[in-house]
């Protein structure tokens, strides 16, 4: 890409983010397009090795000839609504390729990992004809659960020696990942930390790590047996096996991404993924999940805009400040207050 | 007014990229800085050690900064800082301003200055003055368009 090309990404990306003029026509244009990015989503740790993966994964793709985008996400400060964005200083590898864009993202307040804009930016980077884009989350752990929407395939990356708990089902990111992989393998207690991950999937799935053809012999465990919710949600994203032709389980991984040890195989793995995701149609309804938590999103923001406070503003809306009089006075009840100025909006 | 221009102005953020060209191998007082300026709100993109000029271009493009601060202590501000400038002129990129800090002569600040360079910070200078001088230079919204 050259500079010009390149600025007019960067220009588009700040004027969506920063929801400026101009933003409904891009976004309007971009949403229409026939087929989105791949969008790879990288969450786990802090200091788990997210951007030097995404480094390294960047730059395999980008060798292939491939164009790639990355949006890397940092935490904003809470007092000062700044942020200090340092996933950059690990683009050592791709920064040689011209056919890859990165962006740093400050979550600005947001919270699920992400920032309020990033799935409309990966519908931006789609426009500018971006074949994939790769999404590192803020990291915070199990907060980062707003990325198994946005992303078609979402990686939790874990590290050796985190301690059993924290790793496996505690994390919450059990739930959310596509593939799994344990980042610093060089690091004693590697071999320890897959088994943890493995024996935690192992609860949940079963088959073989990857695709898995229908057995032969029937469903050991009848259909009739209730499930959890949680089960009921990773039986939507990757199969029921018994039932379905193909199920997926998530393969665990080893990896030195300093060394871009175990990242060809890394990203194989994601591709096989996608691609029997989109064959099966998982790709498409998780897409639909997507559209409707937007749809969601967007709606409340359009429902609350009388009412809200501009980012960085200290007066409360007059509507609601004598509403916020009278609880702060021990006369109403804050849902007495949200059913009456509900009733008063405009249609 | 709908959510999308509401609050547009006060969504934006001054973006600073933080670099390091050359090859002296600290940057604490790099990260000082970045740390006063995320403590008056705005977005810090911090690039590492030893980048080329060519490296620290595209990044500010790539990020849509609207300065480029740049830590020098190994001397070479003369040549480099000028190439900064060159750099991001042929780049279309004139509108990206440059602050300098770290260790410079104070004989060499004017020749900068006419090179392009905006301001120079001198090892001493507190991070107020680094703060109100981007807040008062960044004109507000000047830089939204598609
Ligand atoms: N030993 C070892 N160190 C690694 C490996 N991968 C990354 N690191 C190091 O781990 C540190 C953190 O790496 P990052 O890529 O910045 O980690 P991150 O998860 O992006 O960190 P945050 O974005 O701050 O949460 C760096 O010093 C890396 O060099 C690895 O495979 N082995
Ligand atoms: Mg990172």
């Amino acid at each position: 890409m050259e500079p010009a090309e390149l600025r007019r990404i960067a220009r588009t990306i700040s004027t969506v983010e920063n929801q400026a003029d101009g933003t409904d026509e891009v976004l309007a244009q971009a949403y229409r397009l026939p087929r989105w990015a791949d969008v790879i989503g990288v969450t786990g740790p802090p200091g788990a090795g997210k951007s030097t993966l995404v480094d390294a994964l960047t730059a395999h793709w980008a060798a292939n000839g491939e164009r790639i985008a990355v949006l890397a996400i940092d935490p904003s400060s809470p007092y000062s609504g700044g942020a200090v964005l340092g996933d950059r200083i690990r683009r050592t590898r791709s920064v040689g390729y011209a056919n890859t864009y990165f962006r740093s993202l400050s979550s600005r307040g947001h919270v699920g990992g992400l920032s309020e804009t990033a799935t409309d930016l990966v519908a931006v980077l789609s426009l500018f004809e971006f074949r994939r884009v790769i999404i590192e989350t803020v990291g915070a752990g199990q907060s980062d659960v707003e990325i198994h929407d946005t992303a078609d395939c979402t990686l939790v990356l874990t590290v050796p020696g985190l301690g059993d708990g924290v790793q496996a089902s505690k994390a919450g990111l059990m739930e959310i990942g596509d593939v799994f992989a344990i980042n610093k393998a060089d690091l004693p207690g590697a071999d320890d930390a897959m088994r943890t991950i493995e024996n935690a999937l192992g609860a949940a799935y079963m088959g073989n790590p990857g695709i898995s053809p229908r057995p032969n012999i029937p469903n050991p465990v009848s259909s009739s047996y209730a499930v959890s919710p949680g089960l009921a949600a990773l039986r939507r994203r990757h199969g029921n096996f018994g039932e379905d032709d193909e199920t997926w389980v998530p393969p665990v991984l080893k990896l030195v991404s300093t060394d871009n040890d175990g990242v060809p195989e890394l990203a194989q793995t994601i591709d096989t993924f996608i691609e029997w995701s989109d064959r099966t149609g998982r790709r498409r309804q998780r897409s639909r999940e997507r559209a409707y938590a937007q749809v969601m999103r967007a709606l409340s923001a359009l429902l609350l805009a009388p009412y809200a406070r501009a980012p960085g503003a200290v007066q409360i809306p007059s509507a609601v400040d004598s509403w916020v009089e009278r609880i702060a006075g021990g006369e109403a009840s804050p849902l007495e207050a949200a059913r009456a100025l509900m009733n008063k909006l405009p249609r | 007014m709908t959510p999308a221009t509401a609050g547009a102005a006060q969504r934006r953020k001054i973006r600073v990229l933080i670099a390091k060209v050359g090859l002296d191998g600290h940057d604490v007082g790099a990260r000082v800085v970045a740390r006063g300026l995320l403590d008056a709100g705005m977005e810090v993109i911090y690039t590492g050690l030893r980048r080329t000029t060519e490296d620290v271009v595209r990044a500010a493009i790539e990020e849509d900064v609207d300065w480029i601060g740049v830590s020098i202590l190994s001397g070479a501000h003369q040549v480099l800082l000028p190439k900064l400038r060159r750099l991001l002129d042929e780049a279309e990129a004139g509108d990206i301003r440059i602050i300098a800090g770290g260790i410079i002569p104070q004989e060499d600040i004017p020749a900068l200055c006419e090179n392009g360079v905006s301001q120079v910070f001198l090892s001493g200078t507190s991070i107020a003055e680094i703060v109100d001088y981007l807040m008062r230079e960044s004109a507000p919204q000047s830089k939204d368009m598609t």
